[in-house]
Parts: structure tokens; C-alpha cells; sequence
């Protein structure tokens, strides 16, 4: 059995505006082992983002709340972490990586400044040099020339700088790297070569890492297990051939990849699930995706669904799999 | 960076001979006719015709401008129609005055202006935040003048602590750039305080935070800087304000500054004042705004690339 790294038990976050109370997410349970590759799948709103900035303690102040569960990393709960302690914990334990590379980086520092600013942080006592050298190798590790580490974010270009917030990421090696749709920002081409240089940094540096995306291709490219997002829960979860051959999905997992595209078949029609996510401020009772549902019965509206185990890796949340026991993945 | 300075520098003289021409041209269309006034009510046609050969003012208005001009460029800025004192004196003696208020008055706002902004920022909604709102509303609202004259019931009347009009020694200054500098910080106030919340709010920011960065260095070191820009902006706006509209305060604490200079002269049709001032102002307001530029450059690198480029 893998060693755990990060295990987050029942969490609840509620943002709270002056006209709604948001549930963005409801009772996420997911586990992360050391050096292993986790992908979060869903839709934009699902809770994805609010997940990574919950482990960081990230959530916007006064608006954003945890009402209940646990994030646990090595077994300590990040919640009851100081400020002083968050400040280690963050850049040196756990990085994040985010969405768009256009705007996370300090448009009036150095990109060289912005690197070695963290190593400094969190190697007190580091001599200028060798955080310079640091610097320098994480620029050639992410591919990028090192000489150009005194110029500003505007002078490069959206691929360089997301290369520029990998190697942020990257430079103290954390334990555990949040990836928060990583190549959303980026055309095709680019988005190739980051994910490329992701997986080979997970293989060099036994990093393990959350990634977050839409892109169910990206998780099979890199990921080991993947959790399926919605509405703020976590409705299937499973190792990556799990998610990818099992013949028993959550209906919302088999919609996701029912709007995949076949390029061998000639269709003039996309297949996208019908409906839209439901508001947070008003979530639908019993199973929240029900409305949505193409297998929707009474049980659904009413009552919410348990969590089956079909297999010691794979797990589904939804009614439809009471009967089937442990086991059942074949 | 040089050439654009000196870009910069060069540009300023086409503004001035810009603003010589419409203002030349104001004071000549306007009623009333300086010797007249001038002569007083007793007084032969002979001696008008005389004065106003004197003046220079029997020529026609194109002859006039250009011999200004002509004189300006020379240093001599010519006489006072109603002083009869050169009017390059005339103005240099009032000019430290209104700089010293304006640079005291500028130092105020901005020092304070800035602090209480970023505190205001960072603990919003904190009872510091509720108060500097309430009084910078109540600051931006009220006139100079009340501000001032409640000063000097406060610190000259009532606790004696400071001289109570007119300027002997350094004090003098102090008390008419407060009364300045309070409308102006207001908005300082206000204005770094939005900021600060804006760029609080930007990706960057989490970013530094996801990196382990400490609450106060993020605020210092990553938000004051992009926060600042449109601070310095205002700032410079201020400067060329105060510069030519501290009229009001200087009434208020007898002070013999280029406001009051300004309003005699316009009143009186002392075109040569007149045009000395406003000029004067002109030039101060360009160096003002390249410098205002420059600080921006100093602050964003973005801003630097296209001044080289």
C-alpha cells in the first residue's frame, strides 16, 4: 500500500456573499499517495479550483469558509496550522500552479526575482550564489535560458511563462504540486510540450501532484488516479484504468466521455450532457445530478446516494450501484 | 532614456508658445483698457495717448504679441502696467511662497495619503478602515478655506502654537500647506486604498502567497508597487493644481503668493503679469508631468520599455 500523502476527509466550503450562501464544495473526500499523480476532472464551477485553494489555505478572506472536514498532509490538519506554519508549509511542501499564466506573475518583479524569491524563503541562509545557481537550473530544467531571468514577465510569451510559474512551482521540490488546469490558458502545441515537461519533472523528482483540467486526455497522458468532479463532490474516483476501462461509471462519467468527439466516426451532431450545473447557492436534493441524469429515477430525487466500492480502487457515488459488490469491476 | 527626456524637454516649447498666443490674445479681447485704468479719473487725452505709447499699447495686436515674444526670449518679460516694477522681480518674489506650500502641502499628502490607503487596505472593514473613510468623505467635501480658517481658530487663536498670518519664518508655511493638503490627501487616501484592494485581489498575489510569502512582504515588496502607479499620477495632477490654485488659502492666511499675484493683475489687465504667471506655471506643470512619467518608468518596467523603445 502506497504511503499517504495527503488525504482530505469530508470537506465542506461555503463562500458567503451578501446574496447567496455558495456550497461550492460538499463533502470531498480524496487521497493523494506520495509520488503519485492525481487528476480532478469537471466542469468550470464543479469546486476543482476551490479544492487546491482549500489545501492551501487560499480561500478568499471573510468570504470563503471551511465548515467542516479535514485536510490532512503527513497526517497534521492544515486548518489548525499557524500563519507562521502556513508559511513554510506553502512554496516548500506544497506548491500551486495557476490557471493562467498571463496574470500570476508580479508584472513589476524580475521572473529571476520571483524564482529566488521562494528559494530564499525557504532556505534561510542560503548564500546569494548558490540561490543564483538554483535559479539558473530551474530556468534549464523548464527549458527556458537562464540569461533571461532578469527580464519582466510582459517580455515573455504565455508558453515561457507558464514555464516561468512551473519552475516557481518546482523550486524547493515540494511533496505535493498543485496544478490548477496548467494548459488551459495555452494553444495546442504548447499545451504538448508543458504537459510533457510536467510528467518528466513528476518522473525526475518524485513529486506528487493534483491536476486539475477539464481534459479527460491530459488525465490519461499523466495521471494514475483521477477523481470525477460535481458540484462540489467527488462522484467517482478511481485508478486511471478504472476510470478508463471498467464498464461501470457513474452516468455523469459516462456523459463526460460520451461528448468526446470520435474521430473515426462520422457524426453531425456533437453528444454533450443535456443541462447545465446546478447553481451552488440552490443545489437540487437527493442526488445533485439528478436533473441531469438520463438514468434518473424516484430514489434519485429524494434520497442522497452512498459511496459503492466496486473495487478496493474504484469508487461511485450513485444509486444505481447499491447492488453491485465489492468486486464487481469485471 | 535620455533622448526621451530630451524629447520630452524639447516638446515643452511648442506647449508654451501654444499657450503665449491664446493667452496674449484673451487678455486683448477682453474688455477695458489698461491705461484707463491705470491714469486714474483725472486725466488729459494727451497723457493717456502718451501712457498708452508707453505701454506699447498704440501698436497693432499682432506687433505687440511678437515684440512680447521677441522680449520674452531676451529675459526681459517687461514691465508691470501697474507697479511699473519689471515683472521678472515681481514674480520671483512671490514664487517661493506658493513653491514652498505646494512641495510641503505635496509631501503631506502623499507620506499620509499612502499610509493610511495601504492600512485602510489590508484591515478593511476594521474600525480604522470605517473612520479614514468617514473623514476623507467629510476632507474631499469641505472647501479649503473653511479648513483653513478652522485651523487657525485651532493652532494660531486658540492654542497659539502658530503664527497667524502672513510669512516671517518657516511656520508660516506650515499651517496653509495642512489646509491644502487636506482636500488632495481625501482622495490620496481613497484612491490608494481602492488600488491596493484592486491589486490585492490579482492572481500574482495568490501567487505569492502559494509560494510562502509573508503577509507583510506581499503587501510591501508585491502589491504596493503595481498599487502605487495610479497614486503618482494623481499626485503630479495635484502639483500643477496647487501651483496655480492656492488662491483661496493664500487670502486666508495673507499670504503675498502667485494666486493673489495672478487675480490682482487679471483684475487690473496687467497682461504682462498675467502672462508671466501662467507661463511660468506652464513650464513647472511639463517638468512635472516628465517627472511624473519618469517615477511611472521607475515603478513598471512596461511603462520603461516603451520610454527606451
Amino acid at each position: 500500500m502506497a504511503e499517504k500523502l495527503l488525504e482530505i476527509k469530508d470537506l465542506w466550503v461555503e463562500f458567503k456573499t451578501d446574496d447567496a450562501l455558495v456550497h461550492a464544495l460538499n463533502g470531498v473526500n480524496l487521497t493523494v499517495n506520495k509520488g503519485e499523480a492525481y487528476g480532478l476532472v469537471g466542469e468550470t464551477g464543479a469546486g476543482k479550483t476551490t479544492t487546491c485553494k482549500s489545501i492551501l489555505q487560499l480561500l478568499p478572506e471573510r468570504v470563503g469558509k471551511i465548515t467542516n472536514g479535514e485536510i490532512l498532509f503527513e497526517g497534521k490538519n492544515i486548518p489548525d496550522f499557524t500563519e507562521k506554519e502556513l508559511e513554510d508549509f506553502r512554496g516548500s511542501k506544497c506548491a500551486m500552479i495557476f490557471q493562467d499564466p498571463m496574470t500570476s506573475l508580479n508584472p513589476v518583479l524580475t521572473v529571476g526575482d520571483q524564482v529566488a524569491e521562494e528559494i530564499e524563503l525557504h532556505n534561510p541562509g542560503m548564500s546569494k550564489e548558490d540561490i543564483d545557481k538554483r535559479v539558473d537550473d530551474m530556468f534549464k530544467l523548464v527549458g527556458l535560458l537562464p540569461e533571461r531571468k532578469g527580464e519582466f514577465p510582459h517580455q515573455f510569451s504565455g508558453g515561457m511563462k507558464q514555464r516561468i510559474v512551473i519552475a516557481m512551482g518546482l523550486a524547493c521540490q515540494p511533496d505535493l504540486l498543485l496544478a490548477d488546469e496548467p494548459t488551459t490558458a495555452l494553444d495546442v502545441t504548447i499545451q504538448l510540450q508543458i504537459l510533457k515537461l510536467m510528467k518528466d519533472l513528476k518522473e525526475q523528482m518524485n513529486t506528487a501532484m493534483i491536476m486539475v483540467t477539464h481534459d479527460l486526455g491530459i488525465v490519461a497522458k499523466i495521471c494514475d488516479r483521477a477523481g470525477i468532479m460535481y458540484a462540489g463532490e467527488i462522484i467517482e474516483d478511481g485508478d486511471i484504468e478504472d476510470i478508463f476501462e471498467s464498464k461501470y461509471h457513474h452516468p455523469y462519467t459516462v456523459g463526460l466521455f460520451g461528448s468526446i468527439p470520435d474521430l473515426t466516426v462520422k457524426t453531425d451532431r456533437l453528444n454533450p450532457i443535456q443541462g447545465l450545473m446546478p447553481d451552488p447557492a440552490d443545489l437540487p436534493t437527493g442526488c445533485k445530478f439528478h436533473p441531469r441524469c438520463p438514468k434518473c429515477y424516484e430514489e434519485c430525487v429524494n434520497v442522497e446516494p452512498k459511496v459503492y466500492q466496486l473495487s478496493p480502487s474504484h469508487m461511485i457515488k450513485c444509486h444505481l450501484f447499491k447492488d453491485i459488490k465489492e468486486g464487481g469491476n469485471e | 532614456m535620455v533622448k526621451y527626456i530630451v524629447k520630452r524637454l524639447i516638446l515643452i516649447i511648442p506647449i508654451i508658445f501654444g499657450i503665449s498666443i491664446i493667452l496674449f490674445t484673451i487678455m486683448n479681447l477682453t474688455p477695458g483698457d489698461p491705461a484707463q485704468m491705470l491714469i486714474g479719473d483725472t486725466y488729459t487725452e494727451e497723457a493717456l495717448d502718451q501712457l498708452r505709447a508707453e505701454l506699447g499699447l498704440d501698436k497693432p495686436f499682432f506687433q505687440q504679441y511678437i515684440d512680447y515674444i521677441w522680449n520674452a526670449l531676451h529675459g526681459d518679460f517687461g514691465i508691470s502696467y501697474r507697479t511699473r516694477n519689471p515683472v521678472f522681480d515681481e514674480v520671483f518674489s512671490r514664487f517661493p511662497h506658493t513653491v514652498a506650500i505646494t512641495f510641503l502641502s505635496i509631501i503631506i499628502q502623499v507620506v499620509v495619503g499612502v499610509i493610511v490607503g495601504i492600512v485602510a487596505a489590508v484591515k478593511q472593514y476594521s474600525l480604522l478602515d470605517t473612520v479614514s473613510q468617514a473623514i476623507t468623505m467629510v476632507l474631499a467635501s469641505v472647501p479649503d478655506f473653511w479648513i483653513g480658517l478652522m485651523l487657525l481658530l485651532l493652532f494660531s487663536v486658540k492654542l497659539g502654537l502658530l503664527p497667524l498670518s502672513g510669512i516671517e519664518n518657516w511656520t508660516g508655511y506650515i499651517l496653509p500647506a495642512v489646509a491644502v493638503a487636506l482636500p488632495y490627501m481625501a482622495n490620496l487616501i481613497r484612491l490608494t486604498r481602492s488600488t491596493m484592494l484592486d491589486v490585492m485581489r490579482m492572481d500574482y498575489i495568490d501567487t505569492a502567497k502559494a509560494k510562502g510569502v509573508p503577509k507583510k512582504k506581499i503587501i510591501f515588496k508585491h502589491a504596493l508597487k503595481n498599487a502605487l502607479l495610479p497614486v503618482v499620477t494623481l499626485a503630479g495632477v495635484n502639483i500643477s493644481w496647487m501651483l496655480g490654485g492656492t488662491i483661496v488659502i493664500e487670502q486666508v492666511f495673507n499670504i503675498p503668493g502667485i494666486g493673489s499675484l495672478m487675480i490682482t493683475s487679471i483684475r487690473n489687465k496687467d497682461t504682462p503679469v498675467v502672462m508671466a504667471t501662467v507661463m511660468f506655471i506652464a513650464v513647472l506643470s511639463c517638468l512635472i508631468n516628465l517627472a511624473t512619467d519618469l517615477i511611472y518608468a521607475a515603478i513598471d518596467p512596461r511603462v520603461k520599455a516603451q520610454i527606451k523603445g
